[in-house]
């Protein structure tokens, strides 16, 4: 049995001799690349990463072009990235575009703030009275399980065709997943933080507005963005049925007409408009809670 | 049987006074006895240390000083002197420093909540996070610094509001035994520059000697005071000389005796 520990010396001179006989023989730990030179490792790999994040997009569209080109992928279907972007450019053009993309952002947004705010608001309430939790979680459970869409009827058979309907379609999507997790949130916050408020004190006011709102706040945002993504979804479908103008239109609508350009041109739309708007709440999260920068 | 304060009215010179207190908290599986017939002064400016194993039941008693928890039976009288000043504050255990504040908002928080100005509360909160060495950190958040600062900054807050009662609960448990030794130098210059009251909960012998006038020293289940030591080290004190003392290893070994038969099972 040799000694394990061996000064620094010693270790440096088996290294130079590398792995002696069969059966023995040292392990030898030494700075790898990341260590003797970490700046420049953080710099490759912080450009490698960027670098296939927007290669493998562009590659897949480019494959896509060069398959459609060849005449493999059949063209009434799956038009070439070339052809989508020529009839964006005719789209924006006639000014049908800017109109839809317009219409579908202010139902999301208008949609989106009314029920996420209201669902923020009684969440906070909600969730720091036992007694109003008890007696109203099945029921936000309840109803919560039912797809808004299914609801689209109802809001047309109430508010007619106009833009009411289909904004409260996206404020109750986005109400009912706010909602239950800003209830989670606010009755998960730690009893040691509300100990603290006690023990100095605390107004309910000064409570909720230090301690739970602020502990709570990250869960609150998470279902904020979830809820973000609900709403795109949700406004596309309820475009398809009730609506003469929005994305979820134009894909519709460049069906019954067989323009199937278009139909892509309203695909990617959309999802650029989730995107963005994660982007958004990204950037809202981190001005809301610098403490987990 | 040790020798219990006498009961009826409190005399003038006792801050907290506990009688015949018990705690039993009810669970769906039973019911278990935190405290049982607690009888205990704490006096004007005396630092009374908590002494006792682990679920013996002494945060439960901070607890109930502190108006967190309320007894089962039994009362607790505390003496309020000056209503301009808050009558007590805590320093918890874990690491209750808000992670959403910085570290001055953290000292600041308790303060507006006394009413104190804001600029004022500010003035404060720099002050006190100076005395704990945490100048130059003010604008920091607690999860980018170690937890010995956490720690400190837990201490901050509650002195900065310069309470009648200091009530502090194991508050040096989670730090590191050198760090530890460190923050106990620390509070015994804070506390005889202050000479708040102070109830000091721990499971440390050694702490307990070093820093308290007296140590109720605490049984288990249900937690009773088994003994109140008054300990004979002249203040101001230090710690090394106090360590190196015949007394404090006299002291210790008692203590410990005690303490042992209440951990074996009869």
């Amino acid at each position: 049995m040799t000694a394990a520990i061996r000064d620094q010396g010693s270790v440096s001179s088996s290294d130079a001799g590398g792995v002696a006989a069969a059966g023995g023989g040292w392990r030898s730990i030494k700075p790898g690349l990341a260590e003797t030179d970490p700046r420049g490792y953080a710099r490759r790999r912080r450009l490698t990463e960027r670098g296939v994040a927007i290669a493998v997009p562009v590659a897949l569209v480019a494959l896509w072009q060069y398959l459609a080109a060849a005449g493999v992928l059949e063209s009434n279907y799956f038009p070439a990235p070339t052809t989508i972007a020529e009839s964006w450019a005719e789209l924006v053009a006639s000014g049908v575009y800017q109109e839809s993309v317009l219409a579908s952002l202010q139902r999301i947004v208008a949609g989106y703030l009314l029920g996420g705010l209201t669902a923020v608001l009684l969440g906070l309430v909600i969730g720091s009275v036992r007694l109003l939790r008890v007696a109203l979680e099945p029921t936000i459970s309840a109803l919560y399980t039912v797809p808004k869409l299914a609801i689209l009827p109802l809001l047309l058979l109430i508010f007619g065709l106009g833009e009411t309907s289909k904004i409260l379609l996206v404020a109750l999507t986005c109400f009912f997943v706010v909602l239950i997790n800003t209830i989670d949130a606010v009755s998960g916050v730690s009893s040691r933080y509300h100990d603290v408020g006690r023990s100095c004190g605390a107004s309910r006011w000064a409570t909720l507005w230090h301690i739970t709102l602020p502990a709570a706040l990250p869960q609150i945002l998470t279902g904020m963005r979830i809820a973000s993504g609900l709403a795109v979804i949700v406004i596309v479908g309820a475009e398809f049925v009730a609506a003469d103008a929005g994305l979820g239109f134009l894909v519709w609508n460049s069906w019954n007409l067989g323009v199937p350009e278009h139909m892509y041109v309203g695909i990617v739309s959309i999802s650029l408009i989730g995107v963005a708007f994660g982007l958004v709440l990204r950037g809202v999260q981190w001005l809301l809670t610098p403490w987990n920068r | 049987m040790p020798p219990l304060p006498h009961e009826g009215t409190p005399a003038t010179d006792v801050k907290i006074a506990v009688r015949r207190l018990g705690k039993v908290f009810s669970t769906g599986a039973g019911s278990v006895r935190a405290l049982e017939d607690i009888t205990l002064d704490v006096r004007d400016g005396e630092f009374l240390c908590l002494l006792g194993p682990s679920g013996c039941g002494k945060t439960t008693l901070l607890r109930v000083m502190a108006g967190l928890e309320k007894p089962s039976s039994g009362t607790l009288e505390m003496r309020h002197d000056d209503p301009s000043r808050s009558l007590s504050a805590v320093v918890f255990q874990d690491y209750s420093v808000f992670p959403w504040k910085t570290i001055r908002n953290n000292v600041i928080f308790p303060l507006l909540q006394t009413g104190v100005r804001r600029s004022r509360a500010r003035e404060l909160a720099d002050h006190w996070l100076a005395q704990l060495d945490l100048a130059g950190f003010e604008d920091a958040y607690p999860d980018t610094v170690s937890g010995g600062m956490k720690q400190r900054v837990a201490i901050a807050r509650a002195l900065a509001v310069q309470p009648e009662l200091l009530l502090m609960d194991e508050p040096l448990a989670a730090l590191d035994a050198q760090l530890r030794l460190l923050l106990q130098e620390k509070l015994l210059d804070l506390w005889q520059a202050n000479q708040n009251s102070v109830v000091f909960v721990t499971h440390s012998i050694d702490e307990a000697l070093l820093l308290g006038d007296r140590i109720a020293v605490m049984s288990a289940r249900p937690g009773r005071i088994a003994t109140v030591i008054d300990v004979p080290f002249d203040r101001p004190r230090d710690p090394d000389e106090i360590r190196a003392s015949p007394d404090f290893a006299t002291l210790r070994d008692e203590i410990w005796h005690r303490l042992r038969r209440e951990l074996q099972p009869a």
